[in-house]
């Protein structure tokens, strides 16, 4: 078992530093600069001179792979260094960032699971019913919907309507002022939310459907149990086995995964901040993030494939 | 629709903004132009002599007419005093109620002033990205758009659009001589005593301003060279800067004599960029210029900077000891959002008045908004750093032939151009643009000129015959550069393929392709004469006098010629209409250099248009000085900072959702 795990970690740390590599890389080979970009329009203004000074103060006139090594050594003594946009360093940046990001991921995955979970169930239950056609339809709807699409109709209909307020500018946290930021986080939870729906509402309908037709299922009935007893206890906690798999993985890319959404309603999180870099080119706070993020999946995997080690020695082995 | 009412009033309009530059300009250079009489040569002198006398003699006849007038009115007044006597209870009577009836008229007005109630945090979105807090050391302009509410200028625009100007950090000013100018600096402006910059450890609040901070901004920058001894290039106005020979430094004046006579250099103290930073702090800190916050930021502005954190917000307050005009600023502060990169967050914003105004590339997306609240939102149009060129590189071949150029300029369809990438919100321009109005080829004059032409085919014809004559087929394939920047936005995004197309038509070939590349690759080659065809913005336009974009282009070895124009003709006209003080022979002389430039395909630097964008706000933004103008042409900051407030009892501003500036 150590064995195992010492290579799977082996694994991941080789995984984190091709991702860094990666990031450093990529954003480099992007036409243009942090130096150009700040320029804007007025890049057309800007003398050689002028820019050459700007890119010097940033450390861009440096030969890559003296960028690359510092880069390197820096990450590996955990200093990521300090934003070009900002002049805050990258940590605090990021410990900025992902609380949003985690309270979005958070909701999103309630309102995922809370409504897959049910409507997979029923849908189970009724199967080849008008209910069923009806729920798997609405699924392949949500599905087929691009997560923009679904959102930007809800912002529409809420302004149109002057709903509720949408606070864009204010940004809150859940724990400062749980009503605003409800109202804020409400359509990006329920687009993402309804997105990642379908597959899981899908995915528990076919399980369910599997596990009702076992032996066992069929004893409970003979044993008199009512169905709910039967579905509940019996169906439902074994069809959840492979949902929760899935949930697994959804909650190790749910950080990174919110770009969209996080833009469209202004959400500084993670996502937002890979795209702001990315457009300013803030090389330091692009390369942090993007690595930041693969961290973050290579653990969750990491704790879930030492899991499925535990639990089944074949894995292990093999 | 408002548009076509805006493109009507401009149209209309012409005349008049040329009107008003002219006395402006005539009330600017008086006193030059009365030295100038003075240097001048003896036809000119004698002209003075003459206009002496006749001045001496209407004095000697005004002082007999009133001598005569002495006499009759003494007989007059004897018989005046008894009448005087007896109407006098009644004349007491009448002034007393004539006094309380102005009393009560003073009253009136003074209630419908105080009935509005100045103030109010404007809320705005600004760029994220900010190279430095030193505006001396940038190019970029969301820069200033922070910094001219904070920090003063020389003088400034009263109308941006047409040049006319008034003091700003100078109450006055003068040109004794066609070199010199003498500035004449108010008295009680102090820098700010309060906020993040004022405790600064390097700087020194509260003191009053002296000619010596005059003269250190103008060394700093025609020297390039920092406290530290230095040299720096990155000073954006060193140019400018660089027309000051020598200063002379009184206890509240400052003579700048000049390289030579320069007409255009006195609007260059009203340039937005222009801005007096403080020698103590900005030279104590400019080791870390780079570094942005409000700490680093003392002016004498009419608001104080109290948060400037790039990427998340920025905010201003009054100036409780402005100096400036009574009441100014109107506005009790600013708070500047950071940018939103998705336009339903910023469409949500402005719906919802968490932000007081919006503009959006796109501007099907605001003239949808202004649809659906009419009553209680404006629409205008903005034309600012909006001026579009083709460039050919006419100083190397094979582009060097000038009837390729001209065959370029020719092909091109700048209506189109409008069409397809603005939904029409432009309007095309020579080689002086639209919005530097009162020099510019009149848009009905425009029209007959050849690549400007309704009447396309015969554009496209001419240009054709050139091509041929001069082997454009024989060029091979000829890749034509967009500027990423530019093909980034959605809307713009085919731009590459449309140029190359228009070309392909024009000249019945496939030779044209288009591609892009980013600013960070044109701008080095651009600058070092050994670009490719390019079309992009041309830099920003600053200031509303075109000489001294005419000359920095078309003079020989002039800083922006980059296509190596020399030609004596353009020199010596140029520098000429430079010199000259009266505007309708200014105007004239550079009329018929653009005649002579656009014979030419402009040389290579063929300007497109400038198109417009829409700018929504809602009712409750009010103007103080408004122009007669919907919008500006140019950079407008100051003038902004002194004029905006908000009137908080007009219904648009109910449920509005403002957050508040940090205080100080």
């Amino acid at each position: 078992m150590q064995a195992y795990i010492i290579r799977r970690i082996i694994g991941a740390v080789f995984v984190v530093f091709l991702v860094g590599t990666f990031s450093f890389f990529a954003i480099r080979v992007l036409p243009g600069d942090f130096a150009t970009a700040s320029l804007g329009l007025d890049a057309g203004s800007a003398s050689a001179e002028n820019i050459a000074q700007r890119k010097a103060d940033l450390g861009l006139d440096l030969p890559i792979g003296e960028q690359y090594a510092n880069w390197l050594w820096d990450t590996v003594r955990l200093d990521l260094g300090t934003s070009f946009l900002t002049q805050n360093s990258v940590w605090y940046e990021i410990g900025r960032s992902l609380p949003y990001s985690i309270e979005l991921g958070v909701l999103i995955m309630i309102v995922g699971f809370t409504v897959a979970i049910p409507v997979g169930l029923i849908s189970a239950i009724f199967q080849d019913k008008a209910l069923d056609y009806s729920l798997r339809g609405l699924a392949i709807l949500a599905l087929a919907a691009p997560v923009f699409w679904t959102a930007a109709i809800a912002s529409l209909v809420v302004l149109q309507w002057d709903l509720f307020l949408i606070d864009v500018i204010g940004q809150p946290h859940l724990w400062e002022s749980p009503g605003k930021a409800i109202t804020w986080y409400l359509i990006p939870m329920f687009a993402g939310g309804f997105a990642g729906t379908a597959t899981t509402m899908r995915l528990l309908r076919s399980q369910m459907l599997e596990v009702l037709r076992q032996d066992y299922v069929r004893t409970a009935r003979s044993k008199g149990l009512t169905e709910t007893a039967v579905i509940l206890r019996h169906a439902l906690r074994n069809a959840l086995l492979p949902v929760l798999t899935v949930m697994g993985v959804t909650i190790a890319t749910i950080i990174g995964s919110q770009v969209i959404l996080e833009n469209m309603f202004n959400i500084p999180g993670i996502g937002n901040k890979v795209l702001t870099s990315l457009f300013a080119r803030d090389n330091p706070v692009f390369q942090s993030v993007v690595l930041i993020i693969a961290v973050f999946t290579v653990l969750t995997n990491l704790v879930v494939d030492i899991l499925y080690g535990v639990i089944d020695p074949r894995i292990r082995l093999s | 629709m408002s548009e076509r009412s805006y493109w009507q009033r401009m149209s209309r309009k012409r005349m008049s903004r040329r009107g008003i530059l002219r006395a402006s300009a005539r009330a600017g250079v008086g006193a030059a132009g009365l030295a100038l009489v003075g240097c001048g040569d003896d036809d000119d002198d004698q002209a003075v002599t003459q206009v002496q006398q006749q001045q001496q003699q209407a004095q000697q006849d005004a002082q007999q007419q009133a001598m005569q007038q002495q006499q009759q009115q003494a007989m007059q007044q004897q018989q005046a005093e008894q009448q005087a006597q007896q109407q006098a209870a009644q004349q007491q009577a009448q002034e007393q109620t004539a006094q309380e009836q102005a009393e009560q008229q003073a009253a009136q007005q003074q209630a419908m002033v105080s009935e509005k109630k100045y103030g109010g945090y404007f809320v705005e979105q600004s760029a994220n990205v900010y190279e430095t807090y030193d505006a001396q050391r940038t190019v970029a302009s969301p820069v200033l758009q922070v910094l001219a509410r904070v920090q003063s200028k020389i003088l400034r625009f009263s109308n941006p659009d047409t040049g006319e100007l008034v003091g700003d950090l100078a109450e006055a000013w003068e040109t004794p001589d066609a070199t010199t100018i003498v500035l004449h600096l108010r008295d009680g402006v102090n820098w700010h005593s309060d906020g993040p910059g004022a405790n600064h450890p390097a700087a020194a609040p509260g003191r009053a301003l002296t000619s010596q901070d005059i003269v250190w901004n103008i060394d700093r920058q025609r020297n390039k060279l920092l406290q530290s001894g230095e040299e720096a290039g990155n000073f954006g106005r060193s140019a400018y800067w660089g027309g000051v020979d020598s200063l002379d430094q009184g206890d509240s004046s400052v003579t700048l004599n000049l390289v030579e006579p320069d007409a255009t250099f006195i609007q260059g103290f009203a340039n937005e960029f222009n801005l007096i930073n403080q020698p103590e702090l900005v030279g104590g800190t400019e080791d870390q210029y780079t570094e942005v916050d409000a700490s680093k930021v003392i002016g004498t502005g009419p608001n104080i900077l109290t948060r400037w954190d790039p990427g998340e917000g920025i905010s201003a307050v009054k100036n409780p000891d402005f100096w400036g005009l009574p009441n100014r600023p109107l506005l009790d502060g600013w708070v500047w959002v950071q940018t939103f990169q998705d336009p339903n967050a910023y469409r949500i914003a402005f719906e919802q008045k968490q932000v007081d105004s919006m503009t959006d590339p796109d501007p099907n997306t605001i003239f949808a908004i202004h649809d659906d609240r009419i009553d209680e939102t404006f629409l205008t149009f903005q034309g600012v750093a909006n001026t579009v060129a083709i460039f050919t590189p006419s100083n190397k071949a094979p582009w060097n032939d000038l009837r390729l150029t001209r065959a370029i300029d020719l092909a091109i369809n700048r209506r189109q151009l409008i069409q397809q990438l603005h939904n029409g919100l432009g309007k095309v321009s020579g080689p002086v643009t639209w919005m530097q109005e009162a020099w510019a080829i009149p848009q009905e004059d425009l029209e007959t000129y050849p690549g400007y032409r309704i009447d396309k085919e015969a554009d496209i014809e001419e240009a054709r015959a050139l091509w041929d004559a001069a082997g454009g087929p024989d060029l091979g394939q000829i890749d034509w550069v967009t500027s990423e920047l530019w093909a980034s936005r959605a809307a713009w995004s085919a731009t590459p393929g449309i140029i190359a197309e228009m070309f392909n038509q024009a000249f019945n070939t496939d030779q044209f392709n288009g591609i892009t590349k980013p600013y960070l690759e044109i701008i080095p080659s651009w600058i070092a004469k050994d670009f490719d065809p390019f079309f992009s913005w041309i830099p920003n336009i600053e200031i509303p006098d075109a000489r001294a974009d005419m000359i920095g282009a078309f003079t020989t070895g002039a800083g922006s010629n980059y296509w190596d124009v020399s030609d004596p003709y353009i020199d010596e006209t140029l520098i000429a209409a430079k010199q000259e003080l009266d505007y309708e022979t200014a105007y004239q002389m550079v009329r018929e250099v653009q005649d002579y430039v656009m014979e030419r395909g402009q040389f290579g630097r063929s300007i497109c248009y400038n198109y417009i964008y829409p700018y929504i706000g809602y009712n409750y933004n009010k103007i103080e000085k408004k122009s007669e103008e919907e919008g500006w042409n140019f950079l407008a900051v100051s003038l902004q900072a002194y004029e905006h407030w908000l009137d908080l009892d007009d219904p648009s501003a109910a449920d509005r959702q403002a957050p508040a500036p940090v205080p100080l």
